[in-house]
């Protein structure tokens, strides 16, 4: 089951690469810090520790990129 | 061993110091630089506490490098058993402990824990190192960690790969009832991710992890009933776990934005678990973002889990009375605000980059647990 | 064979050409608003290098790179040049903050992200374009990397040809 749902969604990731770009000027609300996945990078850190001490899975913080066409 | 972590520590933390206020010495140019402290305290329906203070530098460098130095100080307080000595409650309490309990009467006192952790990140566009350490009585663990990532598209789709490896030294202190017998845990992960912009307002998050654990990993001080008795808890010494997790963020009409995640997990021992959450931020005038936060929690028990063991083997020679390996299901509500205090103290000063973060959590699951987090926080900019 | 290959160099040569003018065409006479609201035109360019950049307060490079061309606005008074730092923030005020901020005294702009951006179609942020005395794009950078910058100021001073009188009226603060 785990496998089929990582090769799906991975797939999609693929599929999504090919999709239409945003223009650089566009990219505005992107660029909003309540927009940002490292937003709550930290806090996410901090609660890791405290849920894996109650919860038995892991994981879901990983990753970085994406950019705004800013060089 | 325990002067041996004092020593790194120590060396450590100097390192930490030293850097930044000799950056000038050194002729490091600095461009932008921020300073965040984050306090935090949780207080679960056992009584136990933990106090964190936890303190985290960012400096840009030339040529696009970013330092970032982490230091985090946390006290977990485990109050001592209250039932009346020899009396059911009591006996039990003292058996499934998670804690080490030399003799009974330390049972009968409050018990704290202290973790000291010491972060190191160096990064430019593309790629990034880290380290972790971090220090307890009887628990001492390392990480290293590396990410590589690219943009495609212009700039409209990322991939990273990212990979770490640690290494655990685990010392139990002395136990009546437990084993403390030195031991190790070591950590192997890697995950993959693709970030891809769909609309000026919308961006997607895909990633997949996988994490293979070799040692230790039940709790040393705890002991579980089976067949009228009670034996020391014990756990396979390897798990291969992995999780796969779709993130989406979407900009809102109004200045507010909602983020929405999904995440599958499954590993060898038989736990599967799925999460779902959702963020809602909303900007309130130019400077406060107050954001609401909901999370579900779903899991399966492990293969050998029970309530019940009827066999001093328990389940295929496995035992625990760790309730994190039972099946259950568990919310959390939050809510936190964020306020900048550049449209107060004026714009170029030098405290104009302050802001101040204030957040609570509820926290409760279907074993009858529940916490509440609260955090306290200063940032500056500069 | 010859013929073909002439004709095709010369077609190529036009469009080149007539892509090069693009950015000079696309300013001449456009109108724009300052930071504060008050309507402006772009115009007494003929003759004259102008450094057109486009900026956005959202953007980490950018806020790099406006202090190097404000003080290269300073540097080269005593050549014919023009600076044009456009902003394309959807909200003027928060290009107007930055500006504060970073005590920019360089001729600033706002229009915004669907007028002159999308008309140019910029293709990266920032982006800066030296556009010649003849019209024609000569530079274009994107980035604020040092070896960016040290590229788009020779490309400038090459441009812009030493002032025989005072220099351009629209230099220094008019925010």
């Amino acid at each position: 089951m785990i496998r089929r749902r990582s090769t799906l969604l991975l797939l999609v990731a693929i599929l999504l690469g090919g999709c239409a770009t945003v223009k650089p000027y566009e990219k505005e609300r992107l660029a909003d810090p309540i927009m940002a996945f490292d937003a709550e990078a930290e806090e996410d850190a901090r609660e890791l520790h405290w849920i894996e001490a109650r919860e038995g899975s892991t994981g879901g913080a990983g990753g970085a990129g994406g950019g705004c066409a800013c060089n | 061993m325990q002067l041996i972590r004092a020593s790194l520590l120590a060396g450590l933390v100097s390192a930490v110091i030293v850097v930044p206020a000799h950056a000038a010495l050194f002729d490091l140019p600095l461009q932008e630089q921020n300073d965040a402290y984050v306090f935090q305290f949780f207080s679960d329906v056992d009584d136990i506490r933990v106090t964190t203070h936890q303190n985290r530098y960012d400096v840009t460098l030339e040529n696009d490098f970013a330092l970032s130095l982490g230091l985090a100080h946390q006290t977990v307080v485990i109050p001592a058993v209250d039932a009346p000595p020899g009396s059911e409650d009591a006996v039990d309490a003292i058996t499934t402990a998670s804690r080490p309990i030399r003799d009974i009467g330390d049972a009968y006192e409050e018990y704290a824990r202290t973790r000291k952790e010491v972060q190191f990140d160096l990064s430019r566009p593309g790629l990034g190192l880290g380290y972790y350490f971090s220090s307890e009585e009887d628990y001492l663990a390392q990480m290293v960690r590396a990410q590589w990532d690219r943009d495609f598209a212009n700039e409209n789709f990322n991939l990273s790969f990212g990979a770490s490896y640690g290494w655990d030294a685990i010392d139990p202190l002395e136990d009546a009832d437990g084993s403390d017998a030195a031991d190790h845990r070591n950590t192997a992960y890697a995950n993959v991710v693709a970030t891809q912009v769909l609309t000026p307002s919308t961006v997607l998050r895909v990633g997949y992890e996988r994490f293979w654990v070799g040692g230790l990993q039940h709790n040393p001080y705890r002991n579980v009933y089976v067949a009228g008795g009670n034996e020391i808890e014990l756990h396979p010494d390897a798990r291969t776990r992995q999780d796969v997790y779709l993130r989406l963020n979407q900009y809102l009409p109004l200045r507010a934005s909602l983020k929405l995640e999904a995440k599958a997990y499954s590993d060898d021992w038989g736990v599967t678990s799925t999460t779902l959450g959702a963020r809602l931020s909303q900007y309130v005038g130019e400077s406060i973002v107050v954001r609401y936060r909901y999370r579900f929690y779903d899991q399966s028990s492990a293969d050998f889990y029970s309530d019940d063991y009827t066999t001093p083997g328990g389940i295929d020679g496995f035992r625990t009375a760790d309730y994190r390996l039972s099946a259950f299901d568990a919310h959390l509500f939050g809510t936190r605000i964020h306020w900048s205090l550049e449209s107060i103290l004026g714009d170029g000063g030098t405290w104009s980059g302050l802001a101040l973060q204030l957040g609570y959590e509820r926290y409760f699951n279907s074993n009858n647990f529940s916490a509440n987090i609260l955090e306290a926080g200063v940032s500056l900019g500069f | 064979m010859m013929r073909f290959s002439f004709a095709a160099l010369m077609v190529l040569s036009l469009a080149a050409g007539a892509r090069a003018d693009v950015v000079r065409e696309a300013i001449d006479g456009y109108s724009l608003h300052t930071l504060e609201g008050e309507s402006v035109t772009l115009d007494d360019l003929e003759g004259r290098t102008v450094v057109v950049n486009f900026w956005a307060e959202w953007c980490g490079p950018c806020r790099r790179e406006l202090p190097v061309l404000d003080a290269w606005n300073q540097e080269l008074v005593g050549r014919d040049v023009v600076f044009a730092a456009i902003s394309i923030d959807r909200d003027a005020k928060k290009a107007a903050r930055l500006a504060d901020r970073l005590d920019l005294s360089l001729p600033l702009y706002h229009d915004g992200p669907d007028d002159l951006a999308a008309t140019l179609d910029l293709p990266s942020l920032p982006i800066t374009y030296v556009v010649g005395p003849d019209g024609r794009t000569v530079f274009t950078s994107n980035g604020s990397d040092p070896e960016t910058m040290d590229a788009l100021h020779a490309a400038i001073i090459s441009a812009a040809p030493r002032s025989a009188s005072n220099p351009n009226p629209s230099r220094g603060a008019e925010r």
